[in-house]
């Protein structure tokens, strides 16, 4: 009996450090407990911030429920979407009206490719750079960066055989990489800690160190006043993410000034309507107040001599700040989402007829 | 420090080279056996040397040419410290002394050899064993007790409460504070040192626990690293309970070596001065722990001095039992006087410390990223450490329903007051 126990142990620790070794596995039992009930995740079902603090207050429950477009309208649009995490993982082809085919990329990866595939002329194409507040600086204060990011998959291409040297590993990495995967530490605390079931601890822990300590998780700002969460980023700190740090007229000027050369640059490889659509931080909407808002947005969108035409969900949003954005996430709420998919539609139904009529 | 599982080899090679000198060393007479001893000592003195030290030596040699407008022809070697690779030479080291003086005899079973330098609970940060007191245990049949286990899981448990309650929440004030020195007040730094002291003996005693917990359970009994350092009445006895395998080791194997106290007093004084210059050489290659250690022996010297004159005099009201807390809380703040070195990151920002410290009000701000109760909930760890060391130094398990309560109480506050910031044990750094 006692060495069929020992024999257990061992395997069960076993089996659960070869599932926390092996990222696939975890990814795919993390997605599999993602609505189970006690077995279930409660990193993300109350939106990613609460995942991150745990403050029992700020628990709403939080998922996506968006419709489908449904239309029988004809489809004569390639639409080519360069987004980030609110649209990227949200939307697919059957979100978007008028659409043949939908190209998705992802900023700062490389999944799929732009212009990989010749433009098919007999439709209308569309590309969208869809940016959120936060990185609109990051992405666009240096052109051939923003170049190099958008054109990363080419690249790939012609320099495959550096990049699999540059892979090379000693013989000693190819043994270490599968036997301690780097990320083991948070797999671990997935695999074995990420329940419903734990919930209560993990708030007990949270609500002490934030009530009684204040101490928070370094990346989450709470918003008493709206009883609302924050990326921290975006609200506090030195950083370009942050909706209150200050912007001058050279920085615009720059902004502006890649915003064209993009434009001009996808204008010449054929792309018949392009546009940025860049959608506000959580707290440019809901709480501008809270410091000096650095009126990013609003300035971008005013300037006349942009070439790059405007998709504006940000005057929409501002009209009824708190509909829009998830309390306990940073990223926007079923409604926000629906809303710009709404308006963005409406914008590919005038395209659409536009293309109808010249045809 | 890191740990690169390519540097086994590095262990490996000390290994066979100290097992291979052990027998030979046995077998030898006269001369040869000093021979085969140095040979040992070169080869483990060498990669400590190799991978601890030449950089700071190449600093310091590249420094001074650069004064002279000069620049070093030698290369710096991009290496990175092995984790607790002073540990585990040491204990390799004291191996073949002790073959070398008839204490122990040469290990002809490699495999026992090889697990007396890396049994895993210790190999890291310690306790630096003896041979005579952990090789026999190798040899010996172990069963499962539930006793030993009870005691060495609390112990364990209880280490893990040192580190992750106490040592990690200090650490977040230390850290703060010593990272912006010139920003703080004298009373911020005072509180910061006094938090880093205990943070230091939480983090490395509270490993030390874990260590000695683990190897009882599998029924090895290792030596006391700690024995409430600073309930001291004096440097002296500090050292006789901090990091006690180390303060031995050097004492067995340096100090006694050298003549110890047994030569006239100016000797006596190089002697101190080189073994505590030598010991905080050991923790890290950087003018701040060399430092740390010849205060530590300039602490020694005057002790000594002081001791002799109160004999002298006959002032016996000194050693009354009214100058006990007195003493120790002396004794507290010499320690921690010498910590402000061993936690600075320069000899400059350590006297910037002490300057500051010795400008202190009562009624400084105290910044030290810490809120109000957090503070207070400090110094409550604080007090709780000290009470529970003093009136209960070993956790009573015997009772099973006692062990099942004590436990889930221990591990449930490591849970709810644990600061889990990933931060290492600071001792795996040396």
């Amino acid at each position: 009996m006692r060495k069929f126990i020992s024999f257990l142990i061992i395997a069960l620790c076993l089996t659960i450090y070869y599932c926390s070794n092996n990222a696939k596995i975890t990814e795919q039992y993390t997605d599999y407990r993602e609505r189970r009930m006690l077995l279930g995740s409660d990193k993300i079902g109350y939106g990613g911030l609460y995942g991150m603090c745990y403050l029992s207050d700020y628990r709403y429950p939080f998922s996506y429920d968006i419709k489908a477009t449904n239309d029988t309208l004809e489809k004569n649009i390639n639409l080519y979407l360069f987004s980030d995490s609110y649209l990227y993982y949200r939307v697919s082809s059957k979100h978007f009206c008028n659409t043949n085919k939908l190209y998705k990329m992802k900023w700062f990866e490389t999944e799929t490719f732009l212009s990989q595939e010749a433009l098919d002329t007999t439709k209308k194409n569309v590309l969208v750079f869809e940016m959120t507040e936060r990185y609109v600086r990051l992405l666009l204060e240096n052109y051939d960066g923003l170049i190099n990011m958008l054109s990363i998959g080419n690249k790939a291409k012609e320099t495959d055989k550096h990049t699999e040297i540059a892979e090379q590993k000693t013989i000693f990495e190819k043994i270490q990489t599968p036997l301690i995967n780097p990320n083991i530490n948070s797999n671990l605390e997935l695999n074995l800690f990420d329940y419903k079931i734990f919930r209560p601890l993990k708030e007990l822990k949270a609500n002490l160190n934030y009530y009684v300590f204040n101490r928070l998780n370094e990346e989450v700002f709470v918003d008493t006043a709206k009883k609302q969460l924050y990326y921290k980023p975006t609200v506090a700190g030195d950083q370009k993410m942050n909706s209150f740090y200050p912007i001058d007229s050279l920085e615009l000027n720059n902004l502006c000034a890649t915003i064209n050369k993009v434009h001009d640059l996808y204008q010449s490889k054929g792309f018949d309507e392009i546009y940025l659509a860049i959608i506000p931080n959580p707290v440019t909407i809901i709480n501008p107040t809270l410091s000096n808002y650095n009126e990013l947005i609003p300035t971008i969108q005013k300037v006349d001599t942009l070439r790059m035409k405007i998709f504006d969900i940000y005057s929409i949003f501002k009209q009824h700040p708190s509909a829009f954005y998830a309390k306990s996430d940073s990223h926007w709420n079923s409604a926000g989402l629906q809303r710009w998919l709404d308006e963005f539609n409406e914008r590919l139904k005038v395209i659409s007829k536009q293309n109808s009529n010249n045809l | 420090m890191s740990f690169i599982p390519i540097y086994i080899l590095i262990l490996g090679f000390t290994i066979v080279i100290d097992y291979y000198a052990g027998i030979l060393i046995e077998g030898a007479k006269g001369k040869a056996r000093l021979t085969y001893l140095t040979i040992s000592l070169i080869a483990n003195i060498g990669v400590l040397a190799v991978f601890k030290y030449y950089n700071f030596l190449f600093e310091n040699i590249s420094s001074v040419l650069f004064s002279f407008n000069l620049t070093n022809p030698i290369p710096a070697l991009k290496i990175i410290l092995p984790i607790g690779l002073s540990f585990h030479t040491f204990q390799a080291m004291s191996y073949t002394i002790e073959v070398y003086r008839g204490h122990q005899k040469a290990e002809r079973n490699f495999g026992i050899y090889s697990l007396y330098v890396m049994f895993y609970p210790q190999l890291v940060a310690g306790p630096i064993e003896r041979p005579q007191n952990l090789i026999h245990q190798f040899k010996e049949e172990h069963f499962f007790d539930f006793e030993r286990f009870k005691s060495g899981f609390t112990q364990m448990a209880f280490g893990l409460f040192k580190k992750v309650v106490i040592a990690d929440r200090l650490s977040m004030a230390v850290d703060y504070s010593y990272a912006n020195i010139s920003n703080q007040s004298g009373l911020s730094l005072i509180i910061a040192t006094t938090f880093y002291a205990f943070q230091i003996y939480c983090d490395f005693s509270g490993y030390s626990d874990m260590a000695i917990g683990a190897a009882r359970i599998m029924g090895f009994k290792l030596m006391d690293n700690f024995n409430m350092p600073y309930f001291s009445k004096s440097i002296s006895e500090f050292w006789q309970r901090w990091h006690i395998s180390l303060s031995t080791w050097f004492k067995d194997y340096l100090y006694i070596g050298i003549g110890g106290n047994r030569v006239k007093l100016p000797r006596w004084i190089f002697n101190i001065l080189l073994v505590f210059t030598i010991s905080g050489l050991w923790h890290g290659a950087n003018w701040t722990f060399i430092l740390w250690g010849a205060i530590h022996g300039m602490f020694l010297i005057i002790a000594k001095i002081k001791n002799s004159i109160i004999d002298k005099l006959k002032l016996s009201v000194f050693k009354h039992r009214y100058f006990l807390i007195p003493n120790m809380l002396i004794t507290f703040a010499l320690v921690c006087f010498a910590w402000v070195f061993f936690r600075a990151t320069s000899i400059s920002d350590g006297l910037e410390v002490i300057k500051k410290m010795a400008q202190f009000s009562i009624y400084d701000n105290i910044s030290l990223y810490f809120y109000r109760y957090e503070l207070l909930f400090c110094f409550l760890l604080i007090a709780f450490l000290m009470v529970k060391e003093k009136l209960w130094l070993r956790i009573n398990t015997q009772k099973n329903s006692y062990f099942y309560l004590i436990n889930f109480i221990i591990l449930f506050s490591c849970y709810l007051f644990g600061v889990f910031n990933q931060k290492q044990f600071i001792y795996f750094q040396f």
